[in-house]
């Protein structure tokens, strides 16, 4: 793929979220992002939205904005809509059925009280069970892992631990105290085997991303990230109808991104995968091939996903350790684009210039891919 | 009443027969009389072939565990009195997945554990397919 960039992005958390509502948070976040880019808001003719404060997402941010866009897509494939959103902006772009396309997002789940905010009610077959929505799916996912795999505890909380020493190089993170394998271990047991620090936060947030095609680029303001490959894939909804547990969307998505953009996953020099939950980076990182299958809870423990170590992994602190306020997709992709312009700061990853990033949705259920650099294809 | 209707959420046609046919003891399943395979109870297409030739059958019961979790905060007010208690994904003997609770045995209860179905009245008219261990002493399913 060639030419399309990323010239805008920028995201809200914790106290720069205070006092403002779902529709003013997507405001200030788009705002933010447009003037990064030195962009004008009436230029804005491409929406892509699935924050859930509205049946129609992207029809309520235009409104919202006061523009009147001649190309909308509000794809709900849960969090990783935002990835698969990128793709689909891309090809708009491409066709020139848009010039400049806006992707944002916001929630304010835990100010309001509402806890995690999912439209989703499992069906007749699974409802019954008192399966918790999403934590228990993911609960039997981490299940068949260990037994398949021998995946342990400790490796599912070494995930976490990780997550949490990127986050504490983060000024911005939500949570940034110490934290031990035996904290994870300790704190309560959700659904067998995840305890609650396996589980992504509930924060408010608010996120944007302003793309263009890469002729246009170069002129405008902030260093240009191009969206070199994108891939989308999706294997069930609900986990009874799930194949292979140990597999998800992201072992056809990311292959497919990185065909696209023509490289291997040796040449990412660093990964932002959604970390709905601790198991679930584990299999993503299974699936991309950035270790064999059953070997993720070894990679982690050895830290090779820390810090310094040699595949750089979640560097904001991930929706363990910065922030999720319900989809995190968009969190994902602003976080990519601060390390590839060298702006992450204390956490930033030394010659980073292609990253890869991943979304998931539901229950492990749906896979969105992009690769990004800053190096032109 | 009202609550055990909750438990069951919102019904309709095709998602009420498997409850039916619980409360008459029967595990409900579709089979393709195109290809012959087996799906669950709500589908209406047959994810092997596409053929919507699907006709109700009555599973032998018989399973093994695919995964399990022991849930400690539950979603359902009916249930949060017999937290903690465990969900489990059964792989039917007729190569059919199916989600369900095993209220008995839960120290015993690992992947691959042999069980069979059982049925749980939730309402008038309406059981739960749910399963429990096999032991020496389960009768052995027709």
């Amino acid at each position: 793929m060639t030419g399309i960039s990323i010239v805008g992005a920028a995201d809200l958390v914790g106290d720069e979220t205070v006092g403002q509502s779902v529709d003013q948070l997507m405001v200030t976040a788009t705002m933010l992002a447009l003037d990064e880019a030195g962009l004008d808001l009436q230029s804005v003719d491409g929406v892509f939205c699935a924050t859930p404060n509205d049946n129609m997402p992207t029809l309520r941010l235009a409104e919202t904005l006061g523009i009147r866009p001649r190309f909308f897509d509000g794809t709900s494939v849960g969090g990783g809509s935002y990835e698969s959103f990128l793709g689909h902006a891309a090809l708009a772009l491409q066709a020139g059925l848009c010039d400049v396309a806006l992707l944002a997002y916001a929630s304010t789940q835990k100010s309001s009280r509402g806890g995690f905010q999912t439209r989703s009610t499992p069906p007749a077959w699974e409802y019954p069970y008192g399966l918790s929505y999403p934590s228990s799916s993911f609960a039997l996912i981490a299940n068949r892992h260990m037994h398949q795999y021998g995946t342990t505890s400790e490796q599912l909380a070494a995930t976490a631990v990780a997550a949490r020493d990127w986050a504490r190089l983060n000024p911005r993170a939500a949570r940034r105290e110490p934290l031990s394998v035996a904290d994870v271990l300790a704190s309560p047991m959700i659904s067998s085997p995840l305890h609650k620090l396996d589980c992504c936060l509930v924060t408010d947030g608010a996120g944007a991303i302003v793309l263009t095609r890469s002729d246009r680029a170069a002129d405008l303001a902030a260093t240009p990230v191009h969206v070199l490959g994108h891939g989308e894939a999706f294997t069930h909804r609900y986990i009874s109808a799930m194949d292979d547990l140990t597999r998800s969307a992201a072992a056809q998505s990311g292959p497919r991104a990185l065909q696209m953009a023509g490289l291997q996953i040796r040449d990412i020099d660093v990964f932002q995968l959604y970390d709905a939950f601790t198991i679930s980076v584990l299999i993503t990182l299974e699936d991309l091939g950035v270790c064999a299958r059953g070997e993720s809870g070894a990679l982690v423990e050895s830290g090779a996903t820390s810090p310094g170590g040699s595949i750089p992994l979640n560097t904001s602190g991930g929706g363990l350790s910065y922030c999720h306020p319900g989809m995190f997709g968009i969190f994902l992709l602003v976080e990519a684009v601060r390390q590839l312009r060298g702006e992450a700061g204390d956490r930033q990853v030394n010659n980073a210039t292609t990253a890869l990033v991943h979304g998931l949705g539901g229950v492990l259920s749906s896979g969105s891919t992009a690769v990004l650099s800053t190096r032109t294809p | 009443m009202q609550a055990s209707t909750d438990r069951l959420g919102a019904l309709s046609g095709a998602e009420r027969e498997l409850f039916e046919y619980a409360a008459r003891g029967q595990l409900l399943l579709r089979h393709c009389r195109k290809c012959g395979q087996h799906g669950t109870a709500a589908r209406y297409i047959c994810a092997g072939c596409g053929s919507q030739q699907l006709e109700p059958m009555s599973a032998s019961g018989i399973g093994t565990v695919h995964a399990f979790t022991v849930v400690h905060r539950s979603p359902l007010e009916q249930l949060r009195d017999r937290v903690p208690y465990v969900v489990a994904l059964v792989d039917l003997a007729e190569g059919v997945r199916v989600l369900g609770n095993i209220w008995h045995d839960q120290a015993d209860i690992h992947v691959g554990a042999r069980v069979e179905v059982e049925f749980e009245a939730v309402a008038e008219g309406l059981a739960l397919p749910q399963f429990r261990l096999v032991t020496a002493d389960s009768p052995i399913q027709p």
